[in-house]
């Protein structure tokens, strides 16, 4: 029986507090400080000045995202379970309730703290090497603190064994149809075919199961949207490149939520105008971020998500977080003319998200993980990298030291080598993770 | 212009004043008291050694574990900041410092231009550590000072396995028990460090010249192991091996000064 | 019908005799130089107090060190099995056994007739085995059972955030020389220990019930850290935990002697 409230309910009730909040930088002190620890983490990471705004914002769309799915689900819609890169504007479209397998869990452990819930599937029996993001989502339900889904769709991403049997695990454990997009090895146009095909297929097995056919014309809506969002993400890329750095570090871990939980929305839209303004303005004035900046870093794969508050530490101590590779969307603008257009348009989308476009094939091959870590080394002007390694990760840990060595050899670019987990703060405690970083900073000079 | 550089590290703390490039004084403790009194009995030793007083210094910058509890400190730099730029002073050819303390290993990588390339250090494990001779030297009931000397009488080395410098003291007693000679025990536990030491260094690329540091560089068994497993010369520095850290951190405080205007 | 189970450790040694299915003699002795001596002469002890002799014996499995060339066992199986299977036989809703040695660290999952479902053990690092206490209580001249004790009027437990036990150590003199509590510091000893123990049995995951073994298990400091980190009560056991792998030889000893195996 699961339990009532769900822990989405109570997440979405601890969240409308936060729907609440004035765009205000000692509001949202205040506020943390009657938080437990947790929780009042991850509002101290928001608290940039300059970029109050959008983070209350960034905030709000959780909140929106989880009421939002809440609601759809309540009215009968079909709960479908989407692996972080497929486009949820498809399943928008489609009228359904999607959510994002990975942010599912993730936002609950770090806004109640509940780490009964990473425990939960290893007690259950699943090893305990499977993707952080996972863990929690899983264990909710194991928990019996949430309802399983109606479908689950899994697109893929790169050479992740641990995500691959998992969702086979899932499917057949709770008894849910899992729709399995196989992508290629290769990035040239045989594998793009292959997976256009592979979208198709996998659309029309979805329409069966949602019992509804996809509406086109939302579709065209909602992808506009999406464009519109696309756009503002490049031009703020490209104003990434000001020094000193423009943006608050909290931006790069809030448009990986953007586009896992909230792709395709005005609320999303309007996250990116407020980015894009205020780091518009701080450039024609010169101006960083945070004074006192002395690193500008890639994260060569994940942020660390389980305390937030070390994207604020990191502006304190004058590093910048210019850009991680989940963040990294090469997404071009989809042409909204026709049906087809669309569907390839989603498909080549997804071929080229975070993970899965470094991780299907070599890493050293085109679109490969060290042609894009070089590309954003040299475009973004990046002084070091920090590669923060989920237990999980095999495929990035197997290539590591080659990645390492090449920006190192080829770039002179140093990395810091971290081993956390993405949501659980015992595996690699702050404190211990800050003083690495310290020290790897302070060597850089 | 007077600066003084201060490596506080987990076992010894080490202080070093300079004088426009020039070693002044320098003192080494072990940490028997509170971090912040150590540091200034340190201080003040070097000072009176240097004949000069704590308002003469211009500024002073620690490092090492307990870097923050170093109260005259003006700032604080990590240690392969401090290292790196002692080294390149003490031997300019330096591309490759391998730093071996009591229970710290660090390997530094550094280009033509000082800088640091890459690191690599024990962050984890203390195992094949200088902790690992200590253990096994009071097992073995010999002075920590004696051990290489020990090791040298050795003509087949045990085969003593790189592991946990706490079980160790098990390990070493067991071979004792089994009738293996003293010497070819000491000889084994000091090529199990130089196993670990390589272990650690040769992830960043070892290239000439090597400076050797730390308290364990004073150890001619770990020098020569080095040496025949690396197959280049380990270099020492001309002064205690211990003092790199400070040093690097006094030069340091010296070109911190350089830059401020009026000086 | 009688059964036997012989367990050869690196510290102790037991045997343990059954007879249709009661336990009428055990013994635990220090161990002798060689394993073979140490198994003759638990074993000895044993049958003696039974009023028994080897050919009394049906069938008798070793476990531990040396345990395929114990002379008189009929068979062997790992010792991981036999604590497991022992522990569960005990109390038959255990499904997960703790153990913490001197030297080593495992934990151990059963099914509900005691067979090995999965397990994890660490004996190359000293941090979460009884070493580490020994170590950190040597620090503080105290002795490792006072650890538990001393502990219990500590408001502010040290924060000790290094794993090994060799970096520990420098965290542990730091807060000496800085003059904290020894309440204190011992209750940070504790918990540290209690976190590597727990960082273990993560790898392998918890199902209730739980019993915890091995010596520390005597320490209540480290017990109770345990238990709020895991968020379980740890059932106790009837007999002396050092007997679990005897006794569980003995089981398997049962199998063996009818055919099902181990």
């Amino acid at each position: 029986m699961v339990r009532t409230p769900t822990l989405w309910e109570e997440t979405s009730a601890l969240m409308g507090g936060v729907a609440a909040l004035p765009e205000d930088v000692s509001a949202l002190e205040e506020l943390a400080k009657g938080l437990p620890p947790d929780a009042a983490s991850l509002l101290k990471g928001f608290t940039n000045p300059h970029y109050i705004k959008m983070s209350i914002t960034g905030l709000k769309i959780f909140n929106t995202a989880l009421t939002s799915v809440l609601e759809r689900r309540s009215q009968g819609g079909k709960v479908a379970f989407y692996c972080f890169s497929f486009p949820r504007e498809l399943l928008d479209a489609m009228d359904m309730a999607p959510v994002c397998t990975e942010a599912a869990g993730i936002i609950p452990v770090l806004a109640l703290g509940c780490e009964e819930y990473i425990d939960a599937p290893i007690n259950a029996g699943l090893p305990d090497s499977i993707c952080g993001g996972h863990k929690a989502t899983v264990g909710m339900i194991v928990e019996q603190a949430e309802i399983t889904p109606d479908v689950i769709i899994n697109a893929g991403p790169g050479s992740c064994d641990p995500n691959a049997k998992l969702h086979e695990w899932m499917a057949e454990t709770w008894d849910v149809p899992l729709l399995n997009l196989d992508a290629p090895y290769y990035h040239d146009d045989r594998s793009f075919r292959y997976y256009r095909r592979e979208f198709r297929r996998m659309v029309e097995r979805l329409e069966e199961i949602n019992g509804q056919k996809l509406d086109y014309d939302r579709l065209k809506e909602i992808l506009e949207d999406s464009n519109e969002q696309i756009r503002l993400y490049w031009e703020i890329q490209d104003l990434k490149k000001a020094k000193p750095y423009p943006l608050s570090n909290i931006y790069c871990v809030l448009v990986e939520l953007m586009k896992y939980i909230w792709s395709g929305r005005p609320e999303a839209i309007e996250y990116f105008r407020i980015a894009r303004d205020t780091a518009k303005s701080l450039v024609e004035k010169g101006e960083g971020a945070f004074p006192n900046q002395r690193a500008r870093t890639l994260w060569t794969y994940s942020g660390i998500y389980f305390d937030m508050e070390l994207f604020r530490w990191l502006e304190e101590i004058g590093v910048a977080f210019v850009q991680d590779c989940f963040g990294w969307y090469p997404d071009k603008v989809i042409d909204t003319s026709s049906i087809d257009t669309m569907i390839d348009g989603l498909a080549d989308r997804t071929l080229n998200q975070p993970m899965t476009r470094q991780h299907k094939g070599a890493w050293d091959g085109p679109a490969g993980w060290a042609e894009d870590m070089m590309f954003l080394a040299r475009e973004l002007d990046i002084d070091a990298c920090i590669y923060s390694g989920n237990l999980a990760c095999k495929q990035t840990w197997g290539c590591l030291r080659l990645m390492t060595d090449k920006l190192k050899n080829e770039m002179g670019i140093p990395t810091l080598r971290l081993e956390t987990d993405i949501l659980d703060k015992r595996v690699t405690p702050t404190p211990v993770i800050k003083e690495q970083i310290e020290e790897f900073v302070s060597n850089l000079a | 212009m007077f600066t003084v550089g201060c490596d506080f590290g987990a076992l010894a703390a080490k202080i070093a004043v300079m004088d426009n490039g020039r070693m002044l004084s320098s003192a080494i403790r072990g940490i028997t008291a509170a971090p912040e009194q150590v540091a200034t009995d340190l201080l003040n030793a070097a000072l009176s050694d240097a004949g000069l007083r704590a308002a003469d210094v211009g500024c002073s910058i620690s490092t090492g574990w307990g870097r923050k509890r170093v109260p005259f400190a003006d700032s604080q730099v990590g240690e392969g900041a401090c290292l790196a730029r002692g080294a390149q002073w003490l031997l300019p050819s330096t591309r490759t410092v391998i730093d071996i303390g009591g229970q710290n290993i660090r390997a530094l990588s550094i280009n033509d231009a000082g800088k640091i390339v890459d690191s690599n250090s024990n962050d984890k494990c203390a195992a094949g550590s200088g902790r690992f001779l200590e253990v096994a030297a009071e097992a073995l009931e010999l002075k920590l000072g004696d051990m290489a000397a020990v090791a040298a009488r050795s003509r087949t080395p045990a085969k003593v396995s790189s592991q946990c410098c706490v079980f160790a003291e098990s390990e070493v007693v067991t071979l004792l028990n089994e009738g293996r000679e003293l010497a070819d025990i000491v000889a084994g536990v000091h090529d199990s460090i130089v196993r670990r030491i390589v272990a650690i260094a040769g992830p960043v690329g070892i290239k000439e010249d090597v400076l050797v540091c730390g308290g364990c560089a004073k150890n001619e068994r770990l020098i020569q192991g080095l040496q025949a497993h690396i197959k280049l010369e380990m270099k020492r520095p001309e002064v205690d091996p211990q003092l790199v850290g400070a040093i690097g951190a006094a030069l340091l405080a010296q070109d911190r000064l350089r830059k401020q205007p009026g000086t | 019908m009688i059964l036997a189970g012989c367990d050869v450790g690196s510290l102790s040694a037991e045997a343990l005799v059954m007879k249709n299915g009661t336990i009428i003699a055990a013994e635990i002795i220090k161990v002798r130089p060689r394993p073979e001596q140490s198994a003759a002469d638990v074993m000895g002890l044993a049958l003696a107090n039974a009023g028994l002799g080897y050919s009394d014996i049906d069938y008798c499995v070793a476990t531990g060190y040396g345990r395929e060339n114990i002379p008189f066992a009929n068979g062997n199986v790992s010792e991981i099995s036999c604590h497991g299977r022992g522990a569960q036989w005990l109390v038959p809703s255990i499904r997960t056994v703790i153990d913490v040695g001197g030297q080593d660290c495992k934990v151990i999952r059963v099914d509900e007739e005691g067979r090995l479902q999965n397990f994890v053990m660490n004996d190359k690092c000293a941090a979460g085995t009884g070493r580490f206490l020994e170590f950190m209580a040597k620090l503080l001249r105290v002795g490792i059972e006072d650890l538990g004790p001393s502990a219990l009027e500590s408001e502010a437990p040290v924060s000790i955030t290094n794993v090994c036990s060799v970096y520990a150590e420098t965290e542990v003199l730091y807060s000496v020389y800085e003059g904290r509590a020894t309440a204190d510091i011992a209750a940070g000893i504790n918990r540290a220990m209690a976190e590597r123990v727990r960082a273990l049995v993560k790898r392998v995951g918890v199902e209730e019930d739980v019993c915890l073994t091995g010596g520390v298990a005597k320490n209540a400091g480290v017990v109770k850290e345990l238990e709020e980190m895991l968020r379980v009560e740890p059932r106790g056991l009837p007999i002396d935990p050092q007997l679990v792998g005897a006794l569980g030889a003995c089981l398997f000893a049962n199998d063996q002697l009818h055919g099902s195996g181990a």
